[in-house]
């Protein structure tokens, strides 16, 4: 089958839009899957998907389809990521189609991840047609919906198709809309071969599997193949297109999609964005885009149970294996013992991953709250990037310290703009423009930091506007403030693994708040202690657990010595299990108040 | 009269369990008894003299030439027993090991009843009463759960101090619900007026599981404040020790002479053998404690499991036994003797151990003495005054983990 007869393309939607439906409707249509086979929705494999409505991983189906016209033609489902936090990988999923169907929920409208996808499709410079989903229902307003679709996104509506996924309808033009507008992949067949990898995952018999889409030349079984941001070579072992089953072929020709393995035992080898080339004939040049992912977001992960940590770090090892954008290290913090530093791409995935620990592998964790990675100039003129403020050069040797921005794109119902901006004014955030559309949607846009963004902004958001905001973000670089770092001290010995990074301006009520929670946490001891946010020499906040006064069981009766050491091993096994600071008993709860990912009166 | 008992000798512990009721604040084993019915009385007497025989067959080698120094009847409340009850224990306690006992002590609730058999007690060869005073004002006491009143207790006292007795003491308890500090010192100025010679003073302590914990968690309890409490005990030390009652235990004062031969057995870790129902025994390096409810325990003596003895058939009878390590010993060593304001005497532990105590317990040692909760003085360790305050974070160093 000649490239003009393949079609390569992606479904993009805002959560709950109704993506996972659609594709199955059109696997099922297609007779790829029939309707008894198909799990509910097929594509969201994982549990947690299927609950949360959203997918992690991709899945990618290869179609066959016989048109209208009569023509036989292969339609490659590409799927792609939903959340903002995938956005780098959304892109790239992107990349690999000519088109993408935008599913915009008739009655919710165009909502913030709606906006980013679309953006991201016409960017990659793909077809995007608007697919309006869900027009069964009562409240669907298809009308306003295209308006939206014009004004909010900025693409015409005027070819919108009206489908509900739920009930099949629609779904015939769908398939016809996607051979006729979508146009055919371009590329050279006789050139070498530039497959760009999209999607891979691992298993410890096959090592990794790769999803590929061939931009030029073909793939062939047992071709040596070379990755060429690493320069590694393999023997393809296997090679297939999935149906949504692997079936192996001999060979993939220019413009489809492959799937492949090369006895690849190394999990960090394959890199979303990378571009595989034949060893012995390869591109001069890698396709363009490929940047390593960078984690964005870290937390501490520890076991509960310290006996834990075994069963942690091998499921861990595991996660990172089908998840190469989530990274941790071994940490051992003072106060919660031995675990894992973590970075994540984003707030949902590190949701996602620590849930997956915690139900996959059966975990009880400690989570600390999440925090940015920093950037900090040195005097010298040298930089280094923070994971943890305690790592912060001395005072003398920095110059400034800088943080990651976000450019967030927040919609709302007019009526919530005035919380929605007041959110973002209160976490430092910079207005870019605001525009309103009728009376159903405004948009707005912000430079945030994010570090002010990680901690409760979501919950924040969602609760200040009944839960009709909408968020998308992006990352926009690095950029210097006013930021300082809060030291935590007990009686006059700095806690390291409590050390934060604030603006200057939020300093006091950050480091009192933060002080407070503590103290509630402290028990009295033989002595006051106090409890000071400092920043450098200079104190900001103070309070104080007053001293016990004194701490004597009196009785020791009728002789019953075992009792008596009972009850004093029983004081003695809560002391233990504290933390000393000094000559201060501090219990992990306290930490915890302070580390932890509950935010308590922030 | 407080010639120091030794290694050698023995004393005994006889627990009964009966009270008239009880109060709200106490975690012993005791039973509510009402009047004590004599044919249960006799029996319980009859079981105690039962687990002596067995005691002494089990233990023949570990008490043989054991001189009897202390006997101490302690309870619940062991003057519902009539004196011609605690003459047959004592009698039995004379027969079967060699005597006679120096100091004798009986605990006596100084109710109407009690203060009437007060000779009786003494003809029947008690030489010392711990009465259970707790306070002299009936609000306090009413509050406290106590039948008697503050004119019982002060008759109950005078009846004692004019009874022969070598020695009586006054228990107290202080930071009662309600109770104020001014309350705490005309207490403590009519003891020393009336002449009493010894008083064991405990801060009220809400134990677990009892009605007063209940009260506690419900909010009706009113606690006079920590700082309130701290005040009571510093005036109340200050008080006893300028009347001439030296503080020698953390909760313990008494004139020369008066200090409990008995209960410094337990601070010094010498060997006591206890009888009845929930009774804790030293002998030797082993300690062994009786089944804590009188009919579990009755039922042990009944089996003829001997008090010490290799387990027999008789269920829920058997002694619960520890065999301490040559650690342990000398971890309870520390922590019983520093309860005594003396402290621990560094000869003595040489003398005992063949090693100075920091041997084992240097970095402890040193630790409490950069907090300054203990100091080396007249060749013993000992509490600061501050560690007296702080005493549990002291003895916490030596026990568990």
């Amino acid at each position: 089958m000649g490239p003009e007869n393949i079609r390569n393309f992606a479904i993009i939607a805002h959560i709950d839009h109704g993506k996972s439906t659609l594709a199955d409707r059109l696997l099922e249509r297609t007779g790829t899957l029939d309707e008894r086979t198909s799990v509910a929705q097929f594509l969201d494999k994982m549990d947690l998907e299927r609950e949360r409505g959203i997918t992690i991983k991709a899945q990618t189906v290869r179609m066959e389809y016989t048109a209208a016209d009569g023509q036989k033609y292969v339609l490659n489902l590409i799927d792609t990521p939903g959340h903002v936090d995938f956005h780098y990988e959304v892109s790239r999923s992107l990349a690999a189609c000519e088109g993408a169907l935008l599913v915009v929920d008739a009655a919710q409208g165009v909502e913030a991840q709606t906006v980013a996808n679309a953006e991201l499709a016409v960017a990659a410079g793909l077809e995007v047609i608007p697919v309006l989903n869900k027009i069964d229902l009562p409240n669907a307003d298809p009308e306003r919906v295209l308006r939206e679709i014009e004004d909010v996104v900025g693409i015409p509506a005027d070819d919108a198709l009206r489908v509900s996924a739920k009930t099949g309808e629609g779904i015939d033009d769908v398939l016809e809309a996607i051979v006729e507008h979508i146009p055919a992949p371009r590329g050279a067949a006789e050139a070498p071969l530039q497959a760009l990898i999209f999607d891979s995952w691992y298993d410890s018999y096959q090592g990794a599997t790769v999803l590929a889409r061939v931009m030029s030349g073909e793939l062939r079984s047992g071709q040596r193949v070379k990755l060429m941001a690493t320069g590694d070579e393999y023997d393809v072992a296997v090679l297939g297109v999935l149906v949504p089953d692997v079936k192996p072929v001999e060979r993939v020709a220019c413009g489809e999609v492959a799937v492949l393995t090369a006895s690849i035992r190394d999990p960090k080898a394959v890199r979303i964005g990378d571009t595989l080339t034949d060893a012995r004939a390869p591109a001069e040049e890698p396709l363009p885009g490929f940047r390593p992912l960078q984690p964005m977001v870290w937390s501490g992960l520890y076991p509960s149970d310290p006996a834990d940590y075994d069963p942690l770090r091998s499921a861990i090892e595991k996660l990172q294996l089908n998840d190469s954008s989530f990274s941790a290290e071994p940490e051992t913090s003072e106060a919660l013992g031995f675990g894992f530093r973590c970075g994540y791409l984003g707030l949902l995935h590190m949701e996602i991953a620590q849930e997956r620990l915690e139900r996959e592998y059966g975990l009880n964790l400690i989570i600390t709250a999440p925090t940015v990675v920093y950037r900090v100039e040195r005097s010298d003129g040298t930089e280094v990037e923070l994971h943890r403020p305690s790592d912060m050069p001395p005072a003398g040797e920095v110059k400034r310290i800088l943080e990651p921005r976000i450019l967030a794109q927040l919609h709302t119902p007019p009526e919530h703009l005035g919380a929605v901006i007041g959110l973002c004014q209160e976490r430092r955030g910079v207005q870019r423009d605001l525009a309103v559309y009728g009376d159903s949607r405004a948009v707005v846009r912000y430079d945030l930091p994010l570090a002010e963004v990680v901690i409760d902004f979501y919950d924040r958001l969602k609760s200040s506007t009944r839960g009709y905001a909408s968020m998308d973000y992006e990352m926009i670089g690095f950029r210097a403030d006013n930021l300082v770092k809060v030291d935590v001290l007990v009686n006059g010995d700095p806690v390291d693994a409590l050390s934060v990074i604030v603006h200057a301006d939020h300093a006091y009520e950050r480091g009192l708040a933060l002080i407070r929670r503590m103290k509630q946490q402290i028990p009295r001891q033989m002595f006051e202690v106090a409890i000071q946010a400092s920043i450098g020499a200079k104190v900001v906040a103070r309070v104080t657990v007053k001293a016990l006064r004194k701490n004597v069981t009196a009785k020791c009766y009728g002789g019953d010595i075992t009792r008596k050491k009972k009850l004093l091993e029983k004081q003695k096994e809560g002391k233990r299990r504290m933390k000393r600071v000094g000559s201060v008993d501090i219990p992990q709860a306290a930490f915890l108040a302070v580390l932890g990912g509950s935010d308590g009166d922030r | 009269m407080s010639a120091p008992t030794t290694a050698a000798d023995l004393g005994v512990y006889v627990h009964v369990p009966f009270c008239e009721r009880v109060c709200p604040y106490c975690d012993f084993a005791v039973e509510a008894s009402g009047a004590l019915d004599p044919t249960v009385e006799d029996e319980f007497v009859d079981g105690l003299l039962a687990e002596l025989d067995q005691a002494r067959r089990a233990l023949e080698a570990e008490l043989a030439d054991r001189r009897l120094a202390t006997v101490y009847l302690g309870g619940g409340t062991p003057s519902l027993l009539r004196p011609e009850s605690v003459e047959r224990v004592l009698v039995a306690l004379g027969a079967a090991f060699p005597g006679p006992a120096g100091e004798v002590t009986l605990e006596l609730n100084p109710g109407r009843l009690e203060t009437a058999r007060v000779p009786g007690f003494r003809a029947a060869g008690v030489t010392r009463v711990s009465v259970g005073v707790q306070s002299l004002h009936d609000d306090t006491l009413r509050r406290l759960g106590r039948a008697h009143g503050g004119d019982d207790a002060r008759r109950g006292l005078e009846a004692c101090l004019g009874a022969g007795f070598d020695s009586v003491s006054a228990d107290l308890i202080y930071a009662a619900p309600g109770q104020g500090e001014d309350e705490l010192l005309e207490d403590l100025a009519w003891l020393v007026d009336a002449g009493v010679p010894h008083v064991s003073a405990y801060a009220l302590t809400v134990e677990p599981d009892t009605p007063f914990a209940l009260a506690e968690r419900r909010g009706q309890l009113r606690l006079p404040d920590e700082d309130t409490a701290l005040r009571m005990s510093r005036r109340l030390r200050g008080l006893l020790c300028a009347a001439g009652l030296e503080q020698y235990e953390l909760s313990n004062y008494a004139r020369r002479g008066h200090r409990s031969r008995h209960n410094q057995r337990y601070w010094l870790r010498q060997s006591v053998l206890g009888l009845g129902p929930s009774a804790a025994s030293l002998v030797g390096e082993r300690r062994f404690q009786n089944p804590r409810s009188r009919p579990e325990w009755e039922a042990g003596v009944r089996a003829s499991t001997p008090a010490a003895g290799p387990p027999s058939g008789g269920r829920g009878s058997r002694p619960a036994q520890e065999q301490l390590s040559a650690y342990e010993t000398r971890r309870e060593a520390l922590w019983l003797g520093l309860r005594r304001l003396d402290g621990v005497s560094r000869a003595a532990w040489i003398r005992r151990f063949g090693e100075p105590p920091e041997a084992r317990f240097g970095p402890e040692l040193g630790d409490l003495r950069g907090l300054g909760l203990i100091e080396d003085r007249a060749g013993c360790i000992r509490l600061t005054e501050r560690g007296i305050l702080f005493a549990d974070d002291v003895l916490l160093r030596f026990v568990g983990r």
